[in-house]
């Protein structure tokens, strides 16, 4: 009897909010998909170091699955909440038929039971048909070919979904125990009649708060980009945060009375159909909501701000990795250690380095690399990255950078045969320079403009009183030291005789192997040569391009999936509990629109009202969250730029594109449930 | 007098073939325009039903409702929004005001959806709040307000569009003596001085009373019906009370 009463019950709210449903399936198929990623290994061709990046992907989505979780939890128990409360009169009147509170209790726990159930099956069901698909994502990511189609199925996230999201499920049951117990039969039987008192707030209060947000917003925003409190992580950072939450907060309180009398005032929008029905209805909810319009404001900013992080950052391994790694490997000796002095002074301590000019010389060498360039650089405490600037790129950078970007460093020198020795092993084309002249190669992109002016200018640097004129009219864009990413930042390339009485900073030999057939093999082989003990080498660092192509792709997958895994998360759980209160009000207001149809509003006239009112709740966070990550994005750009390249008009346009779908899908059920709930019947 | 609205044969059975309930059956009478009409029956005697039929909110099973020249039982869909915005009033029990908006807002309310100019609106507004003294409490929400300030409000939005016929469902049944009285001398002014045409559904002779005529309704049928003509109002109760006794156990709560 109670299982057909449950039944019965969950028939009839599936209708009404099938959002929730489709959220709990959803939640659980994206939770299993993201888990599954280690049964990928089995249909993918991998070379060792990618099989060992796939484990520490899943290692990595192992720990964000239980941040996830929580903030699933969180939502599924919020919205039963919210949907056992719409219950109140069913509920009173089971209680009035003389079924005691256990029976009750055993309906509620017996219907989550069924819907736990349900959205596990449906949703691992569609988690393992999707999860066939990411592979294809996965191959592509990590650069791989798929070697054949396997059904894939991973009994590792389908135990933990089952773990989770039970756990979950019982939680619910929990809560809803705890929401029954405290109920006392009166306020059940009465819950609908009771007069909800609209409250409207003085115009001066609103007026106020409304000023007093602008304030604490503004401060957060100057705290941003003036303190660049979020790249300095510190005290500026906590106070940022805070003004920017509590601003928001003030926003939200005060924004709907502040547009409300605003639209008052402009009476052919106000007085025009039931425009002003659908604006008191906004204001009159929107402050009994102002706590989860913040919250659901402040998760679609981390949406935007991890999607938009995350593929921007990832788009800076997408630079070329073969303009950013010339040669197969470099070999990188720093010449001097600093070193603390008896008199509390660092002091310049040369390590050694002798090994490594001769280890390129050796016949051992020779066997694993036939072609490769040993060459030093240089620096002169005259010459600082600044010193080849002119002020208003210096002041630009600074104002765009801050601190996060130190312009004092020595610049790094090389000699005109070595730097003709490396173009030839690169096969780049060699400019010749004369005695007074100098060459400026870098590549990433923000360095590179702020020197142009100043190299265009002609104006000439100086080293150890010579002064140099640049040899050519542009700068050259090279790299020289392997990475995985720009990363060249500045080397000046003078004559022969220059360097010779200037400072060693640095040893490296840069080459190529003698067989790239089998690079992998090579690559393994060589690496352990160089660390071997009787090379003795101390303080080198190896870079392979095949390294810095494997750790490139890693990060660049670990990046993407985590942008997603986390992007997806909070946006559906901020859409859904917009969906779920508008919902539920949707309900409440079934007798305002009865009375509109009586008075001969037609359903046109309704569901614009509808839309309205929708519309502006799903938009007002939004457009709050869009503004501040407009301006946050400026300052993470920053982050990013220091790495290098980065396209962050397509990334936007991604994280545009997928807030619509995500977000605007979910508005657009919740105006269709909602048509359906107001329907006349 | 030209009659508004004209009531003919009008049947409307609920259930199906092998049990039928006949809600109203054959009717038939009209209402002049100016008239204020009162429908007495008991609860289950078809009165509202009528209603419902006439602000076309139900169908009908046969039989004609005219209002001016039209048929409205002829009109469909979207038409039958736009004929009860244009051609009537309405007044409920429980008043159905919008609790989020003030009385101004609400007796607007009833203009825009019929795509009143905005500028017009305030000068209509405080042309029939003058009439039903609610001035003073224009800038009100619903729940600061009384019973019959209520009433008088939703009766403010009835009559502000102008229409052919007001109808008034138990418009005293939620109200106290005093408010009662209130609002039906403030019927009688819109009937008297705006040739307001009103159509009252009521149990309570007292109520009834304030009408021109009332039309006694019971077991779907009309019963008795009377005027008032040239008698005071006390008259005109008595006969009304006569009435109701004739009409048997059925009417028990009259005053």
């Amino acid at each position: 009897m109670l299982f057909k009463l449950s039944l019965k019950n969950i028939k009839k709210s599936i209708k009404d909010y099938s959002i929730y449903f489709f959220t709990l399936v959803f939640a659980v198929a994206m939770f299993y998909m993201f888990n599954s990623i280690d049964a990928q290994e089995s249909m993918l061709e991998l070379n060792n170091s990618k099989a060992e990046l796939i484990k520490s992907l899943v290692f990595i989505m192992g720990y964000i699955s239980t941040f996830v979780s929580i903030i699933l939890g969180f939502l599924i128990v919020y919205s039963n909440n919210f949907l056992i409360r719409k219950r109140k009169k069913e509920i009173g009147l089971y209680f009035t038929l003389g079924m005691s509170k256990r029976k009750v209790s055993w309906i509620l726990v017996i219907e989550t039971i069924i819907i736990g159930l349900f959205s596990l099956i449906i949703g691992l069901i569609l988690g393992v048909f999707i999860s066939q698909f990411i592979s294809i994502l996965t191959a592509k990511l990590f650069e791989v070919n798929m070697n054949s189609f396997k059904f894939i199925f991973s009994t590792s996230a389908f135990t933990k979904t089952l773990l989770y999201f039970g756990l979950i499920f019982i939680l619910v049951m929990i809560f809803n125990v705890i929401t029954l117990s405290r109920y006392k039969l009166i306020d059940l039987l009465t819950a609908s009649k009771k007069n909800e008192k609209v409250k409207f707030r003085n115009k001066y209060i609103t007026l106020l708060t409304f000023i007093l947000s602008i304030v604490l917003i503004g401060y957060a925003y100057n705290l941003l980009l003036s303190k660049h409190a979020l790249t300095m992580m510190g005290k500026d950072t906590i106070t940022m945060i805070l003004c920017g939450s509590l601003g928001t907060f003030f926003l939200f309180f005060s924004l709907s009375g502040f547009l409300l009398k605003v639209f008052e005032h402009i009476k052919h929008i106000y007085y025009r159909g039931l425009n002003m029905f659908a604006l008191k209805q906004i204001n009159s909810k929107i402050n009994t909501t102002v706590i989860s319009t913040t919250i659901i404001s402040l998760m679609l900013l981390l949406t935007v701000g991890i999607l938009s992080g995350s593929m921007s950052m990832a788009s800076a391994f997408n630079g070329d990795l073969k303009e950013n790694n010339l040669t197969d490997y470099t070999i990188n000796i720093f010449y001097t250690a600093h070193e603390l002095g008896e008199d509390g002074e660092f002091k310049k301590v040369p390590i050694n380095h002798k090994n490594l000019e001769e280890l390129n010389k050796s016949e051992k060498f020779k066997k694993y690399s036939d072609e490769s360039i040993f060459f030093y650089r240089y620096q002169t405490d005259d010459l600082i990255t600044s010193d080849m600037m002119t002020k208003e790129s210096v002041k630009k950078l600074q104002k765009e950078y801050g601190s996060a970007l130190s312009l004092n460093f020595n610049v790094n020198i090389i000699s005109e045969t070595d730097y003709k020795n490396i173009m030839k092993l690169t096969k780049k084309e060699i400019v010749d320079i004369k005695d007074n002249e100098y060459l400026l190669l870098a590549n990433i992109e923000i360095i590179t403009d702020a020197y142009t002016p100043y190299y265009k200018s002609k104006k000439g640097i100086e080293i150890n009183g010579i002064k140099l004129k640049p040899a050519t009219d542009e700068i050259i864009q090279t790299a020289i030291i392997n990475s995985n990413s720009a990363s060249n930042d500045g080397v000046v390339v003078v004559s022969d005789e220059i360097v010779e009485n200037l400072i060693k900073v640095d040893a490296s030999i840069i080459g190529n192997y003698v067989d790239t057939k089998d690079v992998e093999t090579m690559d393994e082989e060589f690496r352990k040569y160089i660390e071997s003990e009787e090379l003795s080498l101390e303080g080198f660092n190896l870079r392979t391009k095949l390294d810095m192509e494997t750790s490139s792709i890693g990060l660049k997958a670990i990046l993407i999936f985590l942008g997603l895994y986390l992007g997806i998360t909070f946006a559906i759980t901020s859409a859904t509990v917009l969906a779920i209160g508008q919902l539920s009000e949707a309900s409440d207001n079934k007798n305002r629109y009865r009375v509109l149809r009586q008075i001969g509003a037609d359903n046109k006239m309704l569901n614009k009202a509808l839309l309205i009112q929708i519309g502006v709740t799903f938009m007002f966070p939004l457009i709050i969250a869009l503004i501040h990550s407009f301006v946050g994005l400026k300052e993470l750009n920053n982050i990013i730029l220091a790495m290098g390249h980065i396209d962050l008009t397509s990334n936007i346009f991604l994280t545009t594109l997928f807030i619509l779908i995500v977000y605007g899908g979910y508005f657009l059920i919740t105006y269709m449930c909602s048509k359906n709930i107001l329907k006349d019947k | 007098m030209e009659s508004i609205l004209k009531i003919e044969n009008l049947e409307k059975y609920y259930g199906n073939k092998g049990n039928i309930t006949k809600a109203i059956d054959n009717i038939s009478f009209d209402i002049k325009k100016g008239e204020f009409v009162a429908i007495m029956g008991a609860s289950g005697s078809g009165k509202t039903t009528l209603l419902n039929c006439i602000s076309t909110i139900d169908r009908v099973t046969s039989g004609h409702i005219y209002l001016g020249d039209k048929d409205i039982t002829k009109i469909k869909g979207n038409q039958l929004n736009k004929f009860r915005r244009e051609e009537l009033g309405f007044i409920f029990q429980d008043f159905n005001l919008l609790d989020t908006l003030t009385s101004y807002e609400n007796i607007a309310l009833s203009l825009t959806i019929n795509k009143e100019e905005p500028k017009n609106i305030e000068s209509k507004i405080m042309e029939v709040a003058k009439e039903l003294e609610i001035g003073k409490i224009l800038n009100k929400y619903p729940y600061q307000m009384s019973g019959g300030q209520k009433q008088r409000v939703a009766a403010a939005r009835a009559i502000v569009t102008n229409p052919k016929l007001i109808l008034a469902d138990e418009p005293t049944g939620a109200l106290d003596s005093k408010s009662a009285r209130m609002l039906l001398e403030k019927m009688e002014n819109l009937n008297d001085d705006l040739k307001a045409t009103i159509l009252m559904v009521t149990h309570d002779a007292f109520t009834a009373s304030y009408a021109d005529r009332i039309i006694f309704m019971r077991d779907g049928k009309i019963f008795n019906e009377i005027s008032k003509g040239n008698k005071s109002r006390k008259e005109f109760f008595e006969n009304i009370i006569d009435i109701v006794t004739l009409l048997g156990g059925d009417l028990n709560n009259v005053i």
